[in-house]
């Protein structure tokens, strides 16, 4: 018995700096927030997603596109895979730690 | 040190201006990635989990106070205000922007450093023992040799497109500190019955998926044929080895499949084939280059310290950092002193910009402005008078570098695992931390003794697990983290492959697990002169298996 779809987002890195993005809802752009990226919840949308996506790569905007099976729906979506938690992050699950008095830049973005 | 001469330069600098134009090209478009991909690779930068990686070399380890400043500037300026340091002795930047790395390596460059052949299916970085040239057992001072096949290997017309990477170590003491065994190419330095310097040669190791330990090629190779050999091996390797499959393509594989033998007939008929003196290293060429490596003029000290031992009578704290991160050195009076960049519950080989910045001001002020990278991912600071070890410590205590854990349970290897690396499988960090707090109490780590704990985040095995005292591998099955244990690993003379428990560990039992390991060790050792490792040598496997799996597995019953 085929497997049903599994929804989905679609992640990249963005060509110039290599930060990880999500497709937007619209499919017309990229966002870095994990919770603001489009869910595709059908096999034609995901179809159509991966189109819209690769004209992002053919325009240098971004490369290795890869889709991300999640669960769930609003504040509650999720990654399936810890890997792609971990990148949905944006931040390694283990921050630097540091002693006091000692500076880092701590701009870690995103965060689900 | 070596110092870049006007070719250097004028190399490196070239480089940069090529690299600059390929991603200007890459960023237009008028390049593909799938162009543009292999020459990434080859300046060291890497697509990662979260950001482009740059990995800048760090040639044999060796590093100047001026080279440290500016890689913290870099780290401020470019990326989050740290960086790696890794197990082939180079430094990773794991945020930085493409765009960026144009700016970057003139930065590298304006301190003779940069990121060339880091990566890609070419010569690596040499990596040597990080003593070199103090350490007290030490036959010959192996950073000119490393610095001579440096030169030979780099942007070489031949060797720049490998059926894969390929690793050369080089080890000039008695003690293999260099993992000679575990590379490509691992140069020994000996001496013969006449007191002539050569090489005694291995090729062949390597871990990742396949574990091999080197084989001896030569016994001994008389020194100033040691570029002419090399490339004798290069070449056969080049010719034969496999580029039909990538698992399959390192030259362990060709001599695994091919046999010892037939790898030495080939390579000496190379070898004897070449025009007469061809790469012959001359002594004038030899001369010049040792020169570069001097040793410093240290004044004349006492043997021994009162001012350190009243300390250590004092302050536990200080008796461990003295007992275990400080290394006789050749001259009376002075120590290598190995900076622990494994704090308890700490990410192993991380340091901030800050720290950086402090290291180069305690290397300008204690160690001649010098210091070095360990492929253990620890700092050195190779000539430190040991009257200075009170306040060196002190310093470094108040930077959160002065664990004096070095060489013990907490003193782990880890590569970055799934929080930073493409490859990964599962992640290394947090096993690391974890493992690391459980045995960081300093009393019973020293209780334990000697202790080679190595993770890894996938097969590809940069964490050295393979050759780990205690080697843990993470893997995915299901969709967990799980963590293969294997025991006996060794990276030194007695270089091994470690022997795989059983079934793997979860994510909260691989800790425990290793706990059970070191307490079968410490219950069954002949006393606490009885290292681990030699320990599991005498008693084989069995007690630690039956400890971790059936020891518990009547427990339900």
């Amino acid at each position: 018995m085929a497997r049903a779809f599994a929804s989905q987002v679609l992640s990249a890195n963005r060509l110039a700096d290599g930060r990880v993005v999500f497709l937007g809802p619209d499919r017309a752009g990229w966002v870095d927030d994990f919770h603001a990226a489009g869910v595709w919840r059908t096999q034609a949308e995901a179809t159509a997603a991966i189109g819209a996506a690769q004209t992002f790569v053919a325009g240098n905007v971004v490369l290795d596109v890869a889709p991300v099976e999640v669960t769930g729906d609003g504040d509650r979506l999720r990654p399936v895979s810890l890997r792609d938690a971990i990148r949905a992050a944006l931040r390694p699950s283990v921050a630097p730690r540091l002693p006091s008095g000692f500076t880092l830049d701590t701009t870690f973005g995103g965060g689900i | 040190m070596y110092r870049y001469d006007e070719f250097d330069a004028a190399f490196v600098a070239d480089r940069v201006a090529q690299f600059s134009d390929q991603i200007e090209r890459r960023l237009s478009g008028e390049l593909t990635e799938d162009q543009f991909k292999i020459h990434r690779l080859m300046n060291g930068v890497y697509l990662q989990l979260h950001s482009y990686m740059l990995r800048i070399a760090i040639p044999y380890g060796a590093l100047s106070s001026r080279q440290l400043r500016k890689l913290a500037d870099i780290a401020r300026r470019y990326d989050k205000g740290y960086g790696h340091f890794t197990t082939r002795q180079n430094l990773q930047f794991n945020w930085t922007a493409l765009s960026d790395a144009p700016a970057i390596l003139r930065e590298l460059a304006s301190v003779e450093m940069h990121c060339i052949q880091t990566s890609g299916n070419c010569i690596r970085n040499t990596t040597a023992d990080h003593f070199a040239g103090v350490a007290a057992d030490e036959i010959e001072d192996p950073r000119p040799w490393a610095e001579i096949l440096r030169q030979w290997s780099s942007l070489h017309p031949e060797f720049t497109y490998l059926p894969r990477k390929f690793k050369i170590a080089i080890n000039g003491a008695t003690r293999d500190r260099a993992a000679i065994r575990t590379h490509d190419i691992g140069l020994q330095i000996v001496r013969n019955d006449a007191g002539e310097t050569g090489f005694q040669v291995f090729v062949g190791g390597g871990q990742g998926r396949t574990p091999m330990i080197a084989r001896e090629i030569r016994a001994f190779l008389p020194a100033h044929h040691l570029i002419a050999y090399v490339d004798s091996i290069l070449r056969v390797y080049n010719l034969n080895g496999r580029r039909d499959n990538k698992y399959k393509a390192r030259i362990k594989i060709l001599v695994h499949e091919k046999g010892i033998d037939w790898m030495r007939r080939e390579v000496e008929a190379d070898f004897a084939a070449r025009p007469d003196r061809s790469l012959t290293l001359a002594d004038d060429e030899i001369a010049a280059i040792r020169a570069f490596f001097a040793p410093p003029a240290l004044p004349a000290r006492a043997a021994a310290s009162a001012d350190a031992g009243a300390r250590a009578a004092r302050d536990a704290a200080f008796a461990a950092f003295r007992a275990n991160n400080v290394l006789a050195h050749k001259i009376q009076g002075y120590g290598a002193v190995t900076i622990s960049l494994k704090p308890v519950g700490g990410i192993p080989g991380d340091i901030s910009a800050d720290q950086m910045e402090l290291v180069a001001d305690l290397a300008d002020k204690y160690s001649q402005g010098e210091a070095r990278v360990s492929h253990e991912q620890n700092l050195v600071l190779p000539h430190v008078a040991l009257d200075d070890l009170p306040a060196l410590h002190d310093a470094l205590v108040a930077a959160g570098l002065g664990d004096g854990n070095v060489g013990l349970a907490s003193d782990i290897i880890a590569c970055p695992g799934l929080d930073y690396c493409a490859l990964a499988t599962a992640r290394s960090i947090p096993i690391a931390q974890d493992i690391s707090k459980r045995f960081g109490h300093l009393a019973r780590a020293a209780d334990i003794g000697p202790l080679k704990i190595k993770i890894s985040g996938c097969i590809n095995a940069c964490g050295h697990h393979h050759v780990g005292h205690i080697g843990i591998l993470g893997l995915e099955r299901r969709g967990e983290e799980t963590y293969q244990l294997t025991l006996g690993g060794s990276a030194d003379e007695a270089s091994a492959v470690g022997q795989i428990t059983g079934p793997g560990f979860a994510a909260d039992e691989i800790v425990d697990a290793v706990q059970t390991v070191t307490e079968v060790y410490l219950a069954l050792r002949k006393g606490p002169d009885e290292a681990f490792v030699d320990a599991f040598r005498r008693l084989g496997m069995a007690p630690f298996k039956t400890a971790l799996y059936e020891r518990n597995a009547g427990a339900d019953i």
